[in-house]
């Protein structure tokens, strides 16, 4: 799963160590792109659980959540 | 009717003194708990604040990160420094609040003690850096009125630059005053914590370890060595 | 301070991802991320090589980083069981030591009061010519080596080699002997083999952490942390047993504050207390353990000339149990300021039979006028319970400097040792000789000078040369005038090998500019009995070449160079090889060089391809008989409980100085400060010393923190800033000065009285007057 996720333009990933946890930061340069990629992850299968922990927005004034 | 209104005010009197007695009761818990807290502070002993602050309640930091995570990303550094006139300033009661005529355990301590998720705000309380000070309406005023009396040309104090390191990797040092922030884990840990300051290894305690004191950097510059002109004697007097 | 040029958007996705690991962290703990990871975001590919720490005797994993030749950054390295990737301040800046601005680069020779640069080649037939002279003309003891417990373990035997071996002095010392000396007495008499029997891992099973005089918290500090670590996941309790308030204390369950020196009583109370509640492990104390008694009154080295010879004789344990009768608590409280309660306290810890216990110390119990005595007592009370050489029971001497076991206490590069055993035993010098190759005759058999004794000597003018290697004595000597006068007389002659000026550069008639740390290959020794090794990772500046080195270039002008063949890329390789020689076996055996460098150490017994954590027990020792305890390291395999009583210091507060002083450190500085005060981070966290003093006693003498003090000693004085409630809190009538700072030799104002048996000084006690200025 892991080269599928590098495969992804947009995706960097930090695998842990010891668990079964992965890191994962999205840098997309629209909104729609952003979901556009939701959805791909979404569509993963390994992945059991996708939660947001942190979203930052370069050019808005205000974060997405 | 004359008897009624007697009884009546003499039952309203009853309840004012049960309702007293229950306020007294409670306050003297809570005078009780907050004395625990401050036992060495009580008459201003001094008690080595900056060791201690590293340690005291390190298990009840430990739950600030436990309190969950703030989903709506929570504060940052701009909202942080909002609340302040300028960088070191106390920040002001952005909330409303019941009474000025509170001493700390008794209310604000309630929420900024260990910090919780408070619905009536929709936000994660801070939690304060100094619980050993009580009088919390000292410093911390509430906002009363949205219009300036005067217009001002303070400005203060610049903020400090985060993520001083000295190398990449270093631990970052830092960058404020210590006095009245002794315990690390309330800004640096937990949902309330502005983000951009968050550590990722709460667990670990003794900040004071890997993190140096650097407020005084420019202050102090670096170290040259000042070679002795000879000595016969010897005493190396400053 | 810089901060990397990076984009606003690698930033935000910094933290991100920072974020992202943080509540990764609350949701599991214990999650681990490969922290390299950040790195790809400033777009670096850098090289990362192990090492040890250049400082305290910890002995954590470093990895270092390079790049163009310089290293760059440095993090704990997370395969090294010491530390799991954790360091502390001084470690994470270790690096920035390396480019202090007047880092000596070049060569220096006294001429005509000047110091003027010449060749490496030249400096080098300058000191070989200077040592030989001397020798011709005043006899071989007129020479003298002082090294270091941070000499790198090559440099500390070719030193031994060459002084003891071939010229043929016993004039060979380190600055570990003011450190560990009085540890690795206790170690001997105690058990008859040098260094602790448990290791690190001890800590991840113990119930009770005893931390016996040491501010843990800032000098063992990674170790610390993993005290810290047991606190919060198995509630394991710590309790701080010392003379005064320290950050160790703020950590503690439990704070207990003693009176200078009565430590001794403290320690016969709670063997007392064992013995009174039936708490003795009766099988163990029957099958391992004999009792001894010494010579008492045994004075404190402050004559010249002084000599000691402790004689040890057998008693019963009957008559021990009678010696403690002056050790009931009630009595031990009359003067030790300690609770009879606080002294059952510990007592119950140590005799409960369900608490694993480590006991920890440091430079509180060996820097002690009857330090090898309190060393004793220690080891008495794990005896008497059999808490001992088992996981988590563990009478730990926790070491200071990095290599002062590696190089100091295996090589030995003390008066009176070598690298196997001693200078008095005839099988030992024939051992030597053998593996050195030189006829056994060379080797002195006669211990001449300790290090207070050598320096002095050279005052006396019995010494009239020493080479200095890696340390500052100018600032560490205790009375230091008296030895600072000594070395400037006519007729004396001082080499020093080190990478900074300093006081002791000063004093210098060469000074040769020395390597440091990862500028050559080298290994160190920690407290656990893990040795280390680190490559070369990067240049020397300058003409600045290896202390080991050093030695064997001036060896070969000596005409030694057959015991010196080595060529400079497989030296330290050769050298390891060799020195591994006097070990080898199921008690001391040394991992082999291609074991070192491919992992981060490993813990010598190293036997049949493995290291030995515990030691004296079978489960765990291949050395050990039998199937459970065996104190092989004496004849009878059984080690010794000493009946050691209380003896006062010898300056004790009176009228006219009525303060103790006591001496130590501060978690940012190492030692003397010359690295530690060159690197901006923790020069700007602690930039000066001052005296420490307790907020009682300084609101009576109207002192506030700041303010200007004169504190003085029958032997000196200084002023400097007083310190109040900040770092430290001494008890009413102590005070309390870190030495790391060469603008207040504190040093001037101590007391040159040492252990008799260890001879290692007493920094802890003296008495002092303080004035304000």
């Amino acid at each position: 799963m892991l080269e599928r996720l590098s495969e992804l333009k947009e995706c960097e990933s930090i695998p842990s160590q010891n668990k079964d946890i992965i890191v994962l930061i999205t840098d997309t340069q629209t909104i729609e792109a952003e979901k556009e990629l939701e959805k791909e992850l979404e569509a993963l299968e390994d992945i059991s659980h996708l939660s947001l922990v942190a979203g930052f927005a370069d050019e808005i004034n205000k974060p997405q959540v | 009717m004359k008897f009624f209104s007697k009884a009546f005010i003499i039952v309203m009197f009853l309840l004012l003194l049960v309702g007293a007695g229950v306020v007294l009761e409670s306050t003297l818990k809570l005078e009780r708990h907050s004395a625990q807290l401050t036992a060495e502070e009580g008459s201003m002993q001094p008690s080595l604040t900056a060791q201690k602050g590293l340690f005291e309640d390190a298990v009840h930091a430990m739950a600030f990160s436990e309190l969950g995570i703030d989903s709506g990303y929570g504060r940052d550094t701009g909202k942080y420094y909002d609340n302040r006139a300028y960088y070191g300033a106390p920040p002001v009661i952005p909330h409303p609040i019941a009474s000025m005529n509170t001493i700390g355990a008794q209310s604000c301590l309630k929420c900024h003690e260990k910090g919780g998720y408070v619905s009536k705000f929709k936000a994660f309380a801070p939690v304060t850096p100094h619980p050993n000070l009580v009088s919390c309406v000292q410093c911390h005023v509430p906002v009363n009125d949205d219009k300036l009396f005067a217009e001002s040309n303070f400005t203060g104090m610049g903020k400090p630059e985060l993520n001083q390191r000295a190398m990449m990797g270093s631990p970052p040092v830092i960058p404020h005053k210590i006095h009245m922030r002794e315990t690390c884990l309330s800004c640096h840990s937990g949902p309330s914590a502005p983000s951009a300051i968050k550590t990722t290894h709460p667990e670990r305690i003794n900040c004071l370890q890997c993190h140096a004191k650097g407020e005084k950097a420019d202050e102090i510059g670096t170290w040259t060595r000042s070679v002795p002109s000879s000595n016969e004697e010897g005493n190396e007097n400053k | 301070m810089s901060v990397h040029s990076i984009s606003r958007r690698s930033f935000l996705k910094q933290m991100a991802a920072l974020s992202a690991m943080s509540a990764a962290a609350t949701l599991i703990p214990g999650i681990l991320f490969a922290e390299d990871q950040i790195d790809q975001y400033s777009g670096k590919n850098l090289k990362w090589s192990k090492t040890p720490c250049r400082f305290c005797g910890v002995g954590c994993g470093l990895l270092v980083a390079t790049k163009n030749g310089k290293a760059v950054a440095v993090k704990g390295d997370p395969a090294s069981t010491v530390n799991k990737g954790l360091c502390c301040v001084k470690g994470y800046h270790s690096i920035m030591s390396l480019y202090g601005k007047d880092r000596l680069t070049k060569p220096l020779v006294r001429r005509n009061g000047k110091m003027e640069e010449v060749s490496m080649e030249e400096a080098l037939d300058i000191v070989a010519k200077k040592l030989k002279e001397t020798i011709s003309e005043n006899g071989k003891d007129s020479v003298a080596m002082y090294g270091s417990g941070q000499w790198t373990i090559p440099d500390g035997y070719v030193a031994s080699k060459l002084f003891k071996g071939l010229i043929g002095t016993n004039n060979v010392e380190a600055n570990a002997r003011l450190c560990m000396a009085s540890a690795v007495t206790g170690f001997l008499t105690s058990f008859g083999m040098d260094e602790p029997m448990g290791c690190y891992e001890d800590i991840d099973h113990a119930d009770v952490f005893i931390l016996w005089g040491n501010n843990m918290a800032e000098m063992h500090p990674v170790l610390f942390s993993r005290l810290l670590d047991q606190k919060l996941n198995r509630n394991s309790r710590i309790i701080d047993f010392a003379t005064r308030t320290t950050r160790t204390s703020m950590a503690a369950d439990k704070s207990i504050l003693f009176k200078p020196q009565t430590d001794l009583a403290v320690a016969n109370a709670i063997a007392h207390e064992i013995i009174n509640n039936g708490w003795v492990h009766e099988s163990f104390v029957e099958n391992h353990v004999s009792f001894k008694s010494g010579l008492t009154n045994m004075g404190y080295g402050l004559e010249d000339g002084y000599a000691f010879k402790d004689e040890e004789k057998a008693i019963s344990f009957e008559e021990y149990k009678r010696f403690l009768k002056d050790y009931t608590p009630e009595k031990v409280e009359q003067y030790s300021g300690v609770s009879a309660k606080d002294i059952r306290y510990m007592a119950a810890l140590y005799g409960d039979p369900n608490k694993k216990v480590m006991s920890l110390w440091c430079m509180g119990m060996n820097q002690h006028t009857r330090g090898t005595w309190i060393n004793n007592l220690v080891y008495n009370i794990h005896l008497l319970v059999g808490k001992i050489s088992t996981p988590g029971n563990s009478p730990f001497s926790l070491t200071g400097q990095p290599s002062a076991c590696g190089t100091v206490r295996e090589v030995g590069t003390l008066t009176h040792k070598l690298p196997y055993g001693v200078v008095m035993k005839e099988e030992h010098r024939a051992k030597a000789a053998e593996i050195w190759e030189v006829p056994v005759e060379n080797i002195d058999p006669k211990p001449s000078n300790h290090t207070v004794a050598m320096f002095r000597a050279m005052d006396r003018g019995d010494i009239k040369f020493m080479w200095v290697q890696v340390t500052n004595p100018m600032v560490t000597m205790p009375n230091l005038m008296r030895y600072r006068n000594g070395l400037r007389k006519d007729d004396r002659f001082l080499v020093v090998s080190d990478i900074y000026p300093t006081p002791t550069t000063d004093e210098a008639d060469v000074i040769l500019p020395s390597a440091m740390w990862i500028e050559r290959e080298g290994m160190y020794g920690n407290s656990e009995r893990r040795t280390q090794h680190f490559e070369q990772l990067v240049d020397p500046p300058g003409e600045a070449m290896s202390d080991t080195w050093q030695l064997i270039e001036v060896a070969r002008r000596l005409g030694y160079e057959k015991w010196f063949p080595w060529s400079e890329e497989s030296h330290i390789e050769n050298i390891w090889n060799e020195y591994t020689r006097f070990h080898a076996g199921a008690k001391h055996g040394m991992a082999p060089y291609e074991v070192l460098k491919s992992q981060p150490g490993a813990i010598w017994p190293y036997v049949d391809g493995k290291s030995t954590s515990w030691r004296y027990h079978a489960k765990y020792d291949p050395a050990a008989e039998g199937d459970g305890h065996d104190f092989y390291g004496k004849p009878d395999h059984k080690a010794v409980i000493f009946a050691r009583p209380y003896e006062a210091p010898p300056e004790i507060p009176d009228d006219e100085y009525p303060f103790w002083l006591n001496t130590g450190r501060v978690i940012e500085h190492w030692h003397t400060g010359s690295m530690t005060r060159r690197i901006k981070v923790l020069h700007q966290a602690v930039p000066n010393s001052y005296v420490e003093l307790n907020p009682d006693d300084a609101k009576r003498m109207s002192i506030r923190n700041g303010d200007r003090v004169k504190i003085s000693s029958r032997r000196g004085s200084i002023e400097m800033p007083a310190s109040v409630d900040e770092r430290g809190m001494p008890t009413p009538g102590q005070v309390f000065v870190p030495f790391f700072d060469e603008g207040y030799l504190i040093n001037d104002l101590t007391l040159d009285a040492f252990c008799p048996i260890s001879k290692q000084p007493d920094y802890k006690k003296c008495a002092v007057k303080i004035e304000k200025v």
